[in-house]
């Protein structure tokens, strides 16, 4: 009897272990997965017209023609990619912690961050 | 295009004329006009971008100097991180690669009723739309004594070139253990941080050559832009070198005597070996006389466009307009002459209007790798141009942020400067 409750709260005990090692495993998946669907929604709200008049609040700093010099050129990247890191700075989070982009990506909204992303990938390195 | 046969060509002149509506310059082979006024990084800036948004209007920048010196990292000149030759431009490239005709003359009267510019040395320019991007002017009559006579021996240096290049050798040929005296203008005016700037850069130069030198602030202000970054640099930097005297104070510059190289106080008079006196200012002087200043002396605008609130078709860009909350700087300035290319676009060509956003970052260099910063989103409001939110560099920061600063300060001027002068 005693042998049997000892199995079962073992079979219990691994079953949570089970459940936890499950839920700490698939979490990043289902986070990288929803971030996936949040980047390509943005994606779709692309206006290139709107992305390339907006774009010229950027290219103050960002050299238009991709010079690195303390700004690091941002032409020609992965519009996904692109929207990535936005979406980090706007939580000023994985060391994307510059206040100056920190303020920028905060102002914008889904459809002026897809727009931007699509021109600037659009454009030579 | 279609080219037109005699008949159609006729048919639509006689159509124009029969209902007095605004004839189509495009389809008559004529192109629509955009004049400018100013060719610096409001004028400059709008010019670029209309010109390569649309084949159909054609450009012309009024601009008296072939070579332009951005104001914008002058101090530096002064502190002996650039040269002048780094920081002054040639107009080449916007008229060969995007066709921009430049006019090297003054403009000297706007009439608005009859869409043309005046030239100083004679000539009219007629436009469909005018920006007028002048800049500043000095109210040298804000202290008495001071005048543009004075300034050649007290310069303001507060429009780059020459004033520049003599404050420069004036503090060359000064000897160690002078006094310089920076006097700070009243609000509004050019770049807020630049004075302090400024002073950071003068004791870079005199920490280095002239250690037993003193500079005294005579502030027409009780605070500044970036006082606790800037202090915190005094201190750290150049330790008892600089005394800072708020207007509560002293009063202000009330005289200068340009003879004697004297500053007047209410209660003191300052010999100074060095004097860069930067009186009140005012928009440049055509805004005026095109009459888009408001009592304050500087030009009303539509924040949404940037668009005249005297005159429909002419915009105000930069330092001449009131565009507060934004400061007058080059930043700005650059900023709102993108706003208003695509509201000149969208008025001359029909293309799309977008909602007005704008973004102004200052980086000011206060010591060899030591940067600050400070900015802000804005866009167009019900009443006037708003905050959306800002943010400024952190007292105690890290060296090696500071460096990444001072290093992105660079970047930027690469940047902006390509953005104006293409």
């Amino acid at each position: 009897m005693r042998k049997g409750v000892f199995v079962g709260i073992c079979g219990l005990l691994a079953v949570i272990w089970w459940t936890a090692t499950a839920v700490v495993l698939l979490v990043p998946a289902a986070q990288a997965e929803d971030l996936s669907a949040r980047i390509a929604a943005i994606l779709a709200k692309a206006d290139e017209a709107y992305g390339e008049y907006l774009a010229g609040q950027c290219v103050t700093c960002h050299h238009a023609q991709g010079q690195a010099q303390g700004i690091p050129p941002i032409n020609g990247l992965p519009d996904t990619y692109l929207v990535q890191v936005m979406l980090d700075y706007q939580l000023a989070r994985e060391e994307r912690t510059n206040p100056a982009m920190v303020n920028v990506a905060k102002n914008l909204s889904d459809e002026e961050l897809g727009s931007l992303a699509r021109h600037f990938s659009k454009l030579e390195p | 295009m279609t080219k037109l046969n005699r008949r159609q060509f006729s048919a639509l002149a006689g159509a124009t004329a029969a209902t007095g509506l605004a004839a189509p310059a495009v389809l008559a082979g004529a192109k629509m006009k955009l004049v400018v006024i100013g060719g610096g990084p409001g004028g400059g800036t709008t010019a670029r971008y209309v010109a390569k948004g649309s084949k159909d209007v054609a450009v012309s920048i009024i601009e008296p100097k072939h070579h332009f010196t951005t104001c914008f990292f002058s101090n530096l000149y002064l502190g002996g991180f650039r040269t002048l030759d780094s920081i002054t431009h040639s107009y080449g490239t916007l008229s060969a690669m995007y066709g921009i005709n430049m006019v090297h003359d003054v403009a000297v009267d706007v009439d608005g009723a009859g869409k043309m510019v005046k030239l100083g040395r004679g000539g009219e320019m007629a436009y469909d739309r005018l920006v007028v991007s002048p800049g500043i002017d000095m109210r040298y009559d804000t202290i008495e004594g001071y005048s543009a006579e004075a300034a050649t021996a007290m310069p303001h240096a507060w429009q780059a070139g020459t004033q520049t290049a003599t404050l420069k050798q004036q503090l060359e040929a000064m000897e160690d253990g002078g006094t310089v005296v920076v006097a700070p203008p009243p609000n509004p005016f050019r770049c807020p941080p630049g004075p302090y700037e400024r002073v950071c850069m003068i004791a870079h130069y005199l920490k280095a050559n002239k250690p037993k030198s003193k500079i005294i602030v005579l502030d027409a202000k009780n605070k500044f832009s970036k006082q606790g970054l800037f202090q915190e640099a005094w201190e750290a930097h150049y330790d008892g070198m600089i005394e800072w005297l708020p207007e509560e104070v002293t009063g202000g510059v009330k005289a200068v005597k340009a003879d004697s190289m004297e500053v007047v106080t209410e209660d003191e008079t300052v010999k100074a070996a060095v004097a860069n006196i930067i009186p009140a200012q005012k928009a440049g002087v055509i805004a005026q006389r095109a009459g888009l200043t408001a009592d304050s002396g500087w030009c009303p605008i539509d924040p949404h466009s940037m668009r005249s609130k005297m005159d429909e078709n002419i915009f105000v860009i930069g330092d001449a307009s009131v565009a507060s909350a934004m400061p007058k700087s080059g930043f700005s300035a650059n900023s709102q002459a993108k706003v208003a290319a695509n509201a000149i676009l969208a008025d001359l060509t029909g293309s799309r209007k977008f909602p007005a956003k704008f973004r102004n970052t200052c980086w000011s260099l206060v010591a060899t790798n030591d940067g600050v910063k400070v900015g802000a989103d804005y866009k167009g409001g019900d009443a006037k141009i708003e905050v959306t939110s800002k943010f400024i560099s952190k007292t105690g920061e890290s060296a090696d942020l500071r460096a990444q600063t001072a290093e992105e300060g660079n970047g930027w001027y690469a940047g902006i400067t390509k953005d104006i002068f293409g």
